[in-house]
């Protein structure tokens, strides 16, 4: 029962393609199943919490660490299916196979966040991403452009050269190590003296996860996919895949390459050149989607930042950031999904006035915003908040400053949403009507948001904890 | 002791507080009330002397109740002014005016009482403050705009004593009020000079003073007359006693009014002057500093008050009655209002010095003291500037106003009447004290700070006051041809003064005339305008400069926005092509790094 | 922690933060106006009067941070829930809890649509700002400090005037532009001191350029916050759009908490380079005093007048501080004070003009004390108040402040007084327009005077205006004992690193 919720997550794909295999059923059945596999998804994965073993081989890990990613997918999994749950986007003619390609998608993270041998790790991420990419063209084509074809293309190719990168890099390792399994490589590594190959080694597999997770230069793939793919896939796509990838992020950076200030500069350039990309480009953009997409490669530059410190503190961190970036994002995508009308993509002024149209939806996006923003209380102020310290404490303070200077640039585009949001006038666009289980999703999110930002001891203590005692 | 002291300003400000609260037929005769109640708080003080009502403030001692004789004459004068002038403006219905005015009354008088320098500069800006309403009670545009710059220029001298209060504090270490070191001025010594010079109308900061009160309304303007520079008068005969420069300002104010009076064709501006004029003589006998020189200085304040005050409320009158205030729009008004006429007169009589009336006791005295102290200059001039006096107000006034050619438009003159019985009984009382005094000067000088053996009924005084007085008359009665046209002035009279006279006529053809005019455009011009063309300019330049740069840094940071967003081009291959040669581009640049 | 006078028992300072908070929630759940309205009323009066008992429970002879509370927070960054009071803060506390009931008053009938939001944001605003001002963990007061923002931002972009939009955001992000280094340097000080304990950061052996380098990040902060000229570029445009209640929240209490950051951080953290820095910045409040009276001489709009004559009030406040002497100090924080009250109410004045008139153009104003003695009367003295006549609050405070440059230096005090008199040039040219105006007054014919509610809203100011400018006795002896502590320890300091400003002598 070890990997009860990778279980759980099969038999919902299996039972998915047993039905798209007879006629569309009623877009209910559909919904209904989707949300049960949802649910009982973050219910395994509670109960296999305590659990551990080492499987298949010992390229399997179930271990604390593994674990809490589950969790944490487990949940936001739910959350986001409950939030999209009407699918506006997606014909229903293909929602079972949707659903199907999604949950694989997910099976292929939580696969990931526990491998811990190079191939097993090649297999989930390349399971996890192609049924990605099958998401994105799935979108009905109600424009007639054929947009989300375009994006799944330029998705695939994308990924592809980046995962090329990655397997070149593993060959690498494997080449200096003779051995695939990642504790022997640090075993071998750890004793041996270090060559550069190990560094290059390194960022090339790095490239693959910096691919995942949208970090400059990695990044160009993100605002076209964000925009091609519907309201649901993106949010999908912006939020739990993260998890996976800083994962496996964290796993890497252990190998030791001595840490060679080589690879912290590295990073450190990485992380700035993605804020300010991301931040600069996200000032001007009118498709929200669009902007949603450039904010995160700014973030994406703020989990390297934290992951620049090189310690086992400054990885607990990253996963407290990125957990709270993925609450963040959900709550603006539940937003999003639910304001338009027909999955439709956004323009800010499509939110003009939305205050007056349905307010609570209207106070989630703005808590959702300004948590980006990083403004307190919300999380997103208490994980920069944390991050800066700790790459201050690795006296980064050009890097720290910089940062702190990007959150500044970072308002304006936030607060340009709000602004439409609460100041300008409606005019004639429709009221929106919410499902309330919907609201109430949301307002559970408000305050998951608002907790783990005002009382995030807890949190950073036990992933710090867990980092340390599992790597 | 000091119980029994009653700061007569509690009466005023109360009593102005409440009194928009009383309404109808009790309206009247509170008004009558207040000012008595403070009337006789100043008697009943007058019997004290030393230091009463003493606050600690922070850590300073007020004392808003210092009582010795200098004080006392001077709050009794002006206790004395506050009821003549309420009653004189009784039936004004305007309570805003009466609250106005008993506040600045209140305001003269504390600042009379107080013997440090907070409380004095509390009460002095009191007094700017309550005064300007009476002027804007007028309610003209003129009026509005010379009250606003009035009003700016007492602020701007009180902040310039209160900058000498503070360095002297500095240097000093107290706050009290009394004589400063005048031997050895320090900054702050100047400072505070000025600051109370200004209010004294000291040239060349007078401007302010013959605009403000020819623009006040009717019984406004007999306060004014009263309480503001006399006030100043006091505190420098408290602070500034025995300065020389004073000697020389005082003299050049008794002249320098004088030719202005003479040349006015308002009468409430030529009254204005003659304030000028007259504080002259009394800043002059407090730069004199002797016992003497100060006694005079004090009487001369209060005999001035009186008679000045009795001048305002006749020409108060035939503005009240006629609306009018120029020569050129009177005349002959001795049929329609002999009373005012009379009283007028009397007020005429008494600012020339004539014997038996009021200036005659105190003028005198500062003239001796000047011979005393060997300042003969001095005393010549101000002798003068005595004759000058006699000239524009003993006798041109009455004559052009109530003789002399009848320029009244038909409906002035269907106006003109005695006016009303308050107003009456007003002038009544100033022109017999002013008479009381001037026959009976023995109360008066009984009331002064020194001591004085003095008695200005001497043969050889009489005679030279009358000698001078008759020389005028004859001038001007010979020459009154010349003088009617009224802003033209012919002094060529006979063998004493040929040399000076003409001498005076270039002078104020020339360069003093012009002088003025500049200076009076200064404060119009330099004063206002400029201030506010600077204001807007730093608006401007707020608005577009600092303004400008904070938001062209942000709409700078924007327009890189989208700069950079031209990198991202929907193709892929050009994307890929992006994405590879940046990374391309960041490794080997560090590994170039690393292998340095 | 032997500084703080930990308060046994009931955690007052705690319940003031949280009250207006719970408030909050509760109008989340009910969104009548009237109910609204008076809920909101209620609980501003409520913080008001438990507030009192800061005053009755404090000692004034210690200068100890009192009814203090520590709480561990996030320990493994050393982040604790710390609040306390001292004689510096505990004025800025009760004005804060005291203003806001009257905000509600003031937006009885101004605001007439979305009230239970507005209230909303007044109540989780009152959080923030006494929040800000009894935080003694540094992590703690940047949260209140930042958060402020929104509430504050909805005020203005939801119920503000027709350039709202502009002024909202400009509000937020050169307001928030500004503090983001605070962060940095509040956390670079934790990295030394290794607490974020506030008093354990003050008087620590920090090298001098790290000094200058944090004291420039305060600065930046807290000038745009006061605003100084020449950071001061958002206050018009945030005072002119916001509706009364915004105004007078921003004039009375947001523009203190930069002097108050000055007072708690510049001066005990960073001494050495406050020393350095002080003159400079002395000169830069001058400018900040001239600047502004010029200003506001030339607006036409009162609101604009009166946002202009803050930086020329504030400018007094830091020039206060900055001369670094009792008598400067003291006269500074009464001046937040007195500024607090007066403006406060002048924002008050306005906005009652502006429910009659629908404009605040001093032209299309002018005249109206013929129909309106009573609101002339307040408007009256409190301009006067504003310009520091004699008597009134203000006097107090510009005498102290002027009192203290003059001990610090003749020529600096001797440039600050044609502010004065340009604090009366405009102030007298609103006062005679609004009760005389010219010549042809437009017909205001229809103007009512105050009501009882408006009248009831000014009276308590024109108390306190009297009150501190005759009595300030005891509004001084509040602090005496905080200041001469910081200013004895200060002085202390400066003996023993000469490194005094000989630079700019």
């Amino acid at each position: 029962m070890v990997i009860l919720p990778e279980l759980v997550l099969l038999t919902g794909a299996l039972v998915f393609f047993v039905v798209s295999l007879g006629k569309t059923p009623d877009r209910n059945v559909a919904k209904f199943i989707a949300l049960f596999f949802g649910f009982a998804t973050l219910i395994a994965a509670c109960l296999s919490y305590q659990l551990q073993a080492t499987l298949f081989y010992g390229v399997y890990a179930v271990d604390q660490y593994s674990q809490m990613f589950k969790v944490l997918i487990g949940f936001s999994l739910a959350l986001l299916l409950v939030s999209g749950q009407n699918l506006k986007g997606i014909d229903t003619s293909v929602r079972s196979e949707y659903y199907m390609f999604l949950l694989l998608s997910v099976l292929g993270l939580m696969m990931l966040v526990s491998s811990v041998e190079m191939i097993a790790i090649f297999v989930s991420l390349e399971l996890s991403s192609f049924s990605l990419y099958l998401l994105v063209p799935m979108r009905d084509d109600r424009t007639g452009i054929r947009v989300q074809m375009e994006a799944g293309i330029k998705y695939i190719l994308f990924g592809v050269m980046a995962t090329g990168f990655m397997l070149y890099g593993m060959s690498y390792l494997f080449g200096l190590t003779g051995t695939t399994y990642l504790k022997d490589i640090v075993g071998f590594l750890s004793q041996g003296s270090l060559q550069p190959a190990v560094v290059v080694a390194v960022l090339m597999v790095l490239i693959g996860f910096f691919y995942k997770l949208a970090v400059f230069p990695m990044h160009f793939w993100v605002p076209d996919i964000y925009q091609g793919a519907s309201n649901e896939t993106t949010g999908f796509i912006a939020t739990i895949p993260k998890f996976g990838a800083v994962a496996l992020l964290i796993r890497f950076l252990t190998v030791p390459t001595g840490q060679s200030p080589f690879l912290i500069e590295l990073l450190a350039v990485i992380s700035v050149c993605s804020m300010f990309y991301g931040n600069l480009s996200a000032l001007v953009q009118k498709d929200i989607k669009r902007m949603l997409g450039f904010s995160g490669i700014a973030h994406a530059g703020f989990i390297t930042l934290g992951l620049l410190s090189m310690k086992y503190e400054g990885y607990g961190l990253a996963i407290y950031y990125i957990a709270g970036y993925v609450l963040m994002n959900l709550a603006c995508f539940l937003v999003i999904s639910n304001v338009s009308r027909e999955g439709e993509n956004l323009q800010i002024d499509d939110f003009s006035g939305l205050y007056q149209r349905q307010p609570v939806l209207a106070f989630i996006l703005s808590v959702g915003l300004f948590g980006l923003a990083g403004i307190p209380p919300f999380v997103g102020f208490m994980a920069k908040f944390m991050i800066l310290t700790s790459a201050l404490r690795t006296d980064h303070l050009l890097v720290v400053c910089l940062a702190a200077i990007n959150t500044a640039i970072a308002i304006y585009y936030y607060l340009s949403v709000v602004k439409a949001v609460y100041t300008v006038d409606p005019g004639d666009r429709p009221v929106v009507v919410v499902h309330p289980l919907i609201q109430a999703t949301g307002v559970l999110l408000v305050i998951t948001i608002v907790l783990i930002g005002a009382l995030p001891a807890k949190f950073v203590d036990f992933a710090s904890a867990v980092v340390q005692a599992v790597l | 002791m000091a119980s029994s002291f009653i700061h007569p300003s509690l009466f005023l400000i109360l009593g102005g507080l409440l009194l928009p609260f009383i309404q109808g037929p009790l309206r009247k005769p509170y008004l009558f009330l207040v000012p008595l109640l403070a009337m006789g708080a100043v008697v009943l003080n007058a019997s004290l002397s030393g230091n009463f009502a003493t606050v600690s403030f922070l850590d300073w001692q007020l004392v808003f109740g210092r009582v010795d004789k200098l004080s006392t004459v001077f709050a009794l004068i002006m206790g004395l002014m506050a009821v003549i002038g309420t009653l004189y403006g009784l039936h004004v219905d305007r309570a805003g005016e009466h609250m106005a005015a008993w506040f600045y009354a209140a305001g003269s008088l504390g600042a009379i009482y107080s013997g440090d320098y907070i409380s004095l500069f509390l009460f002095w800006e009191m007094m700017a403050f309550a005064s300007v309403f009476l002027i804007w009670f007028r309610r003209g545009k003129q009026s509005l705009a010379v009250g606003y710059r009035y009003l700016l220029i007492h602020t701007i001298g009180g902040i310039i004593l209160l900058a000498g209060i503070l360095l002297r504090y500095q240097a000093v270490g107290n706050i009290t009020f009394d004589l400063m070191d005048v031997a050895h001025p320090e900054l702050y010594t100047w400072l505070i000079m000025i600051g109370f010079g200004l209010n004294a109308a000291m040239v060349p900061l007078h401007s302010w003073l013959p605009e403000a009160y020819s623009e006040a309304s009717f019984n406004g303007a007999v306060f004014l007359c009263a309480f503001t520079t006399k006030t100043a008068v006091y505190v420098l005969a408290r602070s500034c006693a025995g300065m020389d420069i004073l000697v020389v300002l005082g003299v050049i104010m008794a002249l320098y009014g004088v030719i202005y009076a003479v040349m006015e064709n308002d009468i409430r501006k030529l009254l204005a002057w003659s304030i000028v004029s007259q504080v002259g003589y009394m800043v002059a006998g407090i730069g004199i500093g002797t016992d003497l020189a100060i006694n005079g200085a004090v009487a001369h304040a209060v005999v001035h008050i009186l008679y000045k005050s009795l001048l305002f409320m006749g020409t108060g009158s035939v503005l009240y009655m006629t609306g009018k205030t120029k020569f050129t729009e009177l005349g002959g008004l001795h049929a329609k209002m002999p009373a005012t006429f009379f009283f007028t007169l009397i007020g005429c009589l008494s600012i020339s010095a004539a014997p038996f009336f009021a200036a005659y006791v105190s003028k005198s005295m500062i003239i001796s003291a000047g011979f005393e102290n060997h300042l003969n200059w001095a005393s010549w001039l101000l002798m003068f500037g005595a004759t000058g006096t006699f000239m524009y107000n003993g006798l041109k006034l009455p004559y052009f106003l109530f003789f002399g050619q009848n320029n009244c438009s038909a409906e002035t003159w269907k106006k003109a009447a005695d006016p009303t019985w308050n107003m009456m009984i007003a002038m009544t009382l100033g022109a017999t004290l002013c008479i009381l005094v001037g026959t009976a000067p023995g109360f008066l000088y009984a009331m002064l700070p020194h001591v004085v053996d003095y008695s200005p009924y001497t043969a050889y005084h009489l005679m030279e006051t009358l000698q001078l007085l008759g020389f005028a008359a004859l001038a001007f009665f010979l020459l009154r041809k010349y003088v009617e046209p009224v802003d033209r002035i012919c002094l060529d009279i006979d063998w004493l003064y040929r040399k000076a006279g003409s001498g005076f006529l270039w002078l104020v053809k020339g360069p003093l005339q012009g002088g003025d005019t500049a200076w009076g455009e200064a404060y119009r011009v330099v004063g206002l305008s400029s201030l506010m063309t600077l204001s807007r300019f730093w608006s401007w330049f707020d608005w577009h400069v600092i303004d400008g740069v904070v938001d062209g840094i942000a709409r700078s940071v924007r327009a890189l926005g989208d700069k950079v967003r031209v990198l991202q081009s929907g193709q892929i291959q050009l994307t890929l092509y992006y994405a590879f040669s940046l990374a391309a581009i960041v490794f080997v640049t560090f590994i170039f790094f690393q292998l340095l | 922690m032997d500084l703080l006078l930990i308060k046994e028992g009931f955690p007052l300072l705690t319940f003031l933060i949280f009250l207006p908070l719970a408030g909050a929630v509760v109008l989340l759940f009910f969104h009548g106006e009237s109910f609204a309205r008076l809920w909101t009323l209620v609980i501003t009066s409520l913080t008001a009067v438990i507030s009192l008992l800061l005053l009755t429970g404090f000692d004034s002879a210690s200068p100890k941070y009192q009814f203090a509370e520590a709480y561990d927070w996030i320990p493994r960054f050393h982040i604790n829930y710390i609040v306390g009071l001292d004689g510096i803060s505990i004025l800025l506390v009760l004005l804060t809890t005291f203003i806001m009931p009257f905000c509600v008053l003031a937006s009885w009938k101004y605001i007439k649509n979305r009230v239970a939001p507005f209230m909303f944001c007044l109540l989780i605003m009152e959080t923030s700002m006494i929040g800000v001002f009894v935080a003694l963990d540094f992590v703690l007061f940047y949260i209140f400090w930042e958060f402020m923002l929104i509430p504050m931002y909805l005020l203005i972009a939801i119920w503000g005037g027709p350039r709202k939009v502009y002024a909202s955001i400009k509000f937020f992000l050169y307001t928030l532009a500004g503090s983001v280094l605070l962060l940095v340097a509040i956390i670079a000080l934790y990295l030394k001191s290794g607490s974020f304990f506030i008093p354990e950061m003050m008087w620590q052996e920090y090298s001098l350029v790290f000094q200058v380098l944090v004291f420039l990040a305060f600065f930046l902060a807290f000038a745009i916050k006061v605003p100084m000229f020449p950071f001061h570029t958002w206050l018009p445009a945030a005072h002119v759009e916001a509706p009364t209640a915004g105004s007078v929240i921003l004039a009375s209490v947001l523009l203190k908490m930069g002097t108050y950051g000055f007072l708690r951080f510049c001066l005990p953290i960073t001494p050495d380079a406050t020393m350095l820095l002080a003159t400079p910045i002395l000169w830069l409040s001058i400018a900040g005093i001239i600047y502004g009276g010029f200003t506001a001489l030339a607006q036409q709009d009162m609101k604009k007048l009166i946002a202009y004559s803050s930086v020329g009030h504030m400018g007094f406040v830091t020039l206060g501080i900055f001369v670094l002497n009792s008598r400067g100090v003291e006269g500074a924080i009464l001046q937040m004070i007195n500024h607090g009250v007066t403006t406060g109410a002048l924002f008050l004045c306005v906005g009652m003009i502006y429910e009659r008139t629908h404009s605040r153009d001093l032209a299309l104003a002018s005249g109206v004390g013929k129909y309106m003695p009573w609101f002339v009367t307040f408007l009256a003295f409190f301009s006067l108040s504003s310009f520091g006549f004699p008597g009134t609050n203000s006097f107090i405070g510009e005498f102290l402040v002027l009192a203290g440059a003059f001990d610090h230096d003749i020529i600096l005090a001797l440039a600050a007084i044609p502010g004065a008199v340009l604090a009366a040039a405009y102030m007298l040219r609103m006062l005679q327009k609004v009760v005389w105006g010219g010549t042809a007054n437009p017909d205001q014919s229809y103007l009512t005077d105050l009501s009882i509610r408006e009248i009831v809203v000014l009276a308590p100011f024109l108390i306190f205006v009297f009150w501190i400018g005759l009595g300030p006795q005891p509004f001084i002896n509040l602090m005496h004992t905080s200041v001469s502590q910081l200013l004895d320890q200060l002085h202390h300091w400066q003996q023993h690193h000469q490194i005094a400003a000989v630079l700019w002598r």
